[in-house]
């Protein structure tokens, strides 16, 4: 989501200042690289069933996606790259000195937020996604009648 | 000449104003799809108890 937020971002800042919405520069190439590789790992995790073959894909998956962070960030400096080099206090306007400094606290806050969310949303999911079936499910998968009582033990012989 | 460009770009602020609403529309779109998929999860788990 974010890099799709920052590609949208970096076009809408390009028009006004290179006057196109997008050009293949280093820099933007590399951050499209890195938006398809996120995308194929969304899509990866949406297609194996199988939660611990699952994991082990997408984690092997995003190691392999991840070489191309550096490559995003070191391409303005070694490549000759349309892009400005990377914003810092020292590379920006004193007015803007401020407004990134805040502006990058607040997207970093509120993105340890968001992640820890998502990280509890997960868990739930796996949770649940490795809780055994309610007895009456199995049953029916089975093609049985459903046991009384939703299958609970009544104390009788097993 | 100290080598960086010193140029200022003059007007364009419907640019800013565009790139900010956009993403607070996404980052607000996502930040509540996260917590309303996190509520039914939880809602979900509580009901299966």
């Amino acid at each position: 989501m974010l890099s799709a937020l920052v590609c949208m971002q970096g076009s809408i800042w390009a028009r006004p200042t290179w006057g196109v919405w997008w050009d293949w520069d280093p820099r933007l190439t590399t951050t499209a690289v890195l938006l398809f590789a996120f995308g194929g790992i969304l899509a990866l995790r949406q297609f194996v069933d199988d939660p611990v073959k699952r994991a082990v894909w997408s984690s092997v998956a995003v190691v392999i996606a991840y070489v191309d962070v550096p490559l995003v960030y070191f391409s303005v400096r070694w490549w000759n790259s349309l892009h400005q080099l990377q914003s810092t206090p020292e590379t920006v306007s004193r007015a803007f000195h401020w407004p990134l400094r805040i502006n990058a606290f607040g997207v970093l806050f509120l993105l340890i937020g968001l992640v820890e969310l998502r990280a509890r949303l997960a868990f739930l999911r796996r949770e649940a996604e490795s809780a055994p079936p309610p007895p009456g499910r199995v049953a029916e998968a089975l093609g049985g009648a459903p046991p009384p009582y939703g299958g609970l033990a009544t104390g009788g012989k097993r | 000449m100290s080598g960086a460009p010193a140029g200022v770009i003059q007007g364009g602020w419907e640019y800013v104003v565009a790139a900010y609403v956009a993403s607070a529309v996404i980052l607000l779109g996502y930040a509540f799809s996260v917590f309303w998929r996190y509520r039914r999860a939880r809602s979900r788990r509580d009901t299966a108890l």
